[in-house]
């Protein structure tokens, strides 16, 4: 008797339909993922709540619900908190970094990126653990920023 | 008094300003002293000697240089030329002290200071009492007859009141001056830091628009790097299409950015007949392939545009009227929904050209019209924004463009979604002398039209 291990689901929010349109591209080479696409924060919103992906990916910059925010919600729902969270953007201010990483975000990507780097980023934050994730988060909230990634 | 300081239009306009009012001012008050001083000295004053005269040529000498150096703003150099002036004059002078000549003394200076309202004036007049009672009261020269003591020592006291009033007058006026040169560094600094954060703002924007179709090419030249000996032919040739398709969008990115550079030399054109019909339709046309790339969001194919334009000549540049066109065309596609219309209108009136591009789409808010012809400026819902994505010079482009050819653009709308936005070209229409060149660009704009 065999058991079929579930497909992880990435999840990318990206308003950009070029940026869309190439991660559909990419991810026909790693069929070990399931890919979902939405195209601004609410959408993604939506799906997430939805599908519960393993990842999510999200761009800052979206109309409707921007990225921030996006992340926010997601780390303030229970049922979300522990989803890995990557920001994949072309800001590349470290203000916006430490903005992201102050929100819970687990890894931040600066564009332009291959899919490979995509991969490596998605594998590294489905090995952070949820007690790792709130021990990052409170020292967050206790104001001692690690400024470190896991 | 310095109201028109208040708000400069610029810092040329601002100094012109200050220079025109400080020789006004002097000119008042300086001047006008300087002629009752001559009127008294020639009416009342006695020449008992040849030294006197010569006294008198000396210090009026002194006071008529001063005043010009005053107006040709030395203010400093006048003005203590002028008090010299008018210290020898009074030494020469000194009259028979009188009661009823200082009370009329203080009355006049009294009036004087009530009605002036520079501090500068205020001081040199308090001086000019001072002295005065000074030397009423110690100091009665005998040169003045008698009779004539009381009326020569007020109207002395007087003149002397308006000298010393105009040197304060002169001083008053260079504070003023001063300030408005601080008003001009700090307009100067607040445009400086205002061009500063839209460049900031600018790169950002720019990075951002490049980095993301960036990504998405580098991302596809990395696949085929990687996958090309075990791709299937339709794959590859998928994601050639795209890379050729977000190669282009890279190219529209850097073609606006470089025209910022273009339009220093804009002026310089040989202005010639232009059909506006013919620059509509190849204004059409061309954002019509623009969007069959997809470069812009939305496709120019399901719009119905109404183009109301008689064969109207202008005199000017057909590819900047084109350029003027095809980026209004642009934004009326970017910042209205599919399907709406577009309009396109003309007319002459008062030899002008008078041109019409209206959308049906959001409109722009009246309080921020005044920003959209501005260089990488872009409205704050669209910065945002992932289908209105721009560099924010477009618009920056088209007054470029209009003013290049003596021309006026205007945006007008109510900033309601729906009831759209009206931009309008005013340009000069070919005067009769170029009737031949006229028939020429008809013929062109048949040519063309077909």
């Amino acid at each position: 008797m065999t058991t079929s291990t579930p497909v992880p689901t990435i999840l990318i929010v990206d308003d950009d339909p070029e940026i869309q349109r190439f991660f559909e591209q990419a991810f026909q080479d790693y069929p070990e993922y399931r890919l979902i696409l939405a195209s601004d924060g609410a959408h993604g919103l939506e799906r997430v709540t939805e599908v519960l992906p393993a990842v999510a990916i999200i761009d800052l910059n979206m109309p409707k619900l921007g990225g921030y925010q996006l992340v926010q919600a997601l780390r303030g729902d229970p049922d979300t908190a522990a989803i890995p969270l990557i920001i994949l953007s072309a800001r590349t201010q470290a203000k916006d970094k430490r903005m992201a990483d102050l929100l819970g975000a687990d890894l931040y990507l600066e564009k332009p990126v291959v899919i490979s780097e995509v991969i490596a980023a998605i594998q590294r934050v489905l090995r952070i653990n949820s007690s790792e994730r709130a021990r990052h988060m409170r020292q967050i909230a206790d104001d001692q920023p690690s400024g470190q990634e896991y | 008094m310095h109201s028109d300081y208040l708000l400069p239009t610029s810092s040329s306009a601002f100094a012109r300003l200050a220079l025109a009012d400080q020789r006004r001012a002097t000119l008042r008050g300086g001047g006008g002293a300087l002629l009752v001083t001559a009127m008294l000295w020639l009416w009342l004053v006695p020449l008992p000697s040849l030294l006197y005269l010569i006294g008198y040529i000396g210090a009026g000498a002194l006071m008529g240089v001063g005043y010009f150096l005053s107006w040709r703003s030395r203010v400093m150099t006048g003005a203590t030329l002028l008090l010299l002036g008018y210290t020898y004059a009074a030494i020469l002078l000194l009259p028979t002290a009188r009661l009823d000549c200082v009370i009329a003394t203080l009355v006049t200076a009294g009036a004087f200071i009530l009605a002036c309202d520079a501090p500068f004036l205020r001081v040199a007049l308090a001086v000019g009492l001072t002295l005065g009672g000074f030397t009423l009261w110690h100091w009665p020269p005998p040169i003045i007859p008698s009779r004539l003591a009381p009326t020569a020592l007020v109207l002395f006291w007087f003149s002397t009141g308006i000298g010393l009033g105009g040197i304060g007058w002169c001083y008053a006026r260079q504070v003023a001056y001063l300030r408005t040169r601080l008003g001009m560094a700090q307009h100067e600094i607040v445009q400086q830091q205002t061009l500063e954060a839209t460049k900031d703002l600018f790169v950002a924007s720019i990075n951002h628009e490049l980095r993301t179709p960036f990504m998405a090419l580098i991302g596809y030249i990395d696949i085929l790097k990687h996958r090309w000996p075990t791709m299937p032919d339709d794959r590859r040739s998928t994601i050639l299409t795209d890379c050729e398709r977000v190669g282009r969008k890279i190219r529209h990115l850097l073609d606006q950015i470089l025209k910022v550079r273009e339009v220093q030399g804009l002026a310089d054109y040989q202005p010639v007949p232009v059909n506006v019909r013919a620059a509509c339709h190849a204004a059409i046309a061309e954002v019509r392939a623009a969007m069959t790339d997809e470069i812009a969001p939305s496709a120019l194919g399901d719009r119905a545009i109404s183009l109301r334009v008689p064969d109207l000549i202008i005199q000017g540049d057909g590819t900047y009227l084109q350029q003027i066109l095809a980026n209004l065309l642009t934004n009326a596609v970017k910042y209205s929904p599919s399907g709406t219309p577009i309009d396109i209108a003309a007319e002459a009136k008062a030899g002008q050209a008078i041109i019409q591009v209206r959308d049906y789409g959001l409109g722009i808010p009246p309080g921020q019209q005044h920003i959209v012809f501005e260089r990488f400026t872009r409205l704050h819902r669209d910065i945002a924004s992932a289908e209105r994505k721009g560099t924010g010079l477009g618009l920056w482009l088209c007054r470029e463009y209009t003013e290049a050819m003596h021309g006026t653009i205007t945006v007008a709308s109510r900033g309601i979604e729906g009831d759209g936005t009206t931009f309008t070209v005013t340009l000069p229409l070919a005067t009769p002398e170029t009737e031949g060149a006229k028939r020429n660009a008809r013929h062109d704009a048949h040519t063309d039209a077909g």
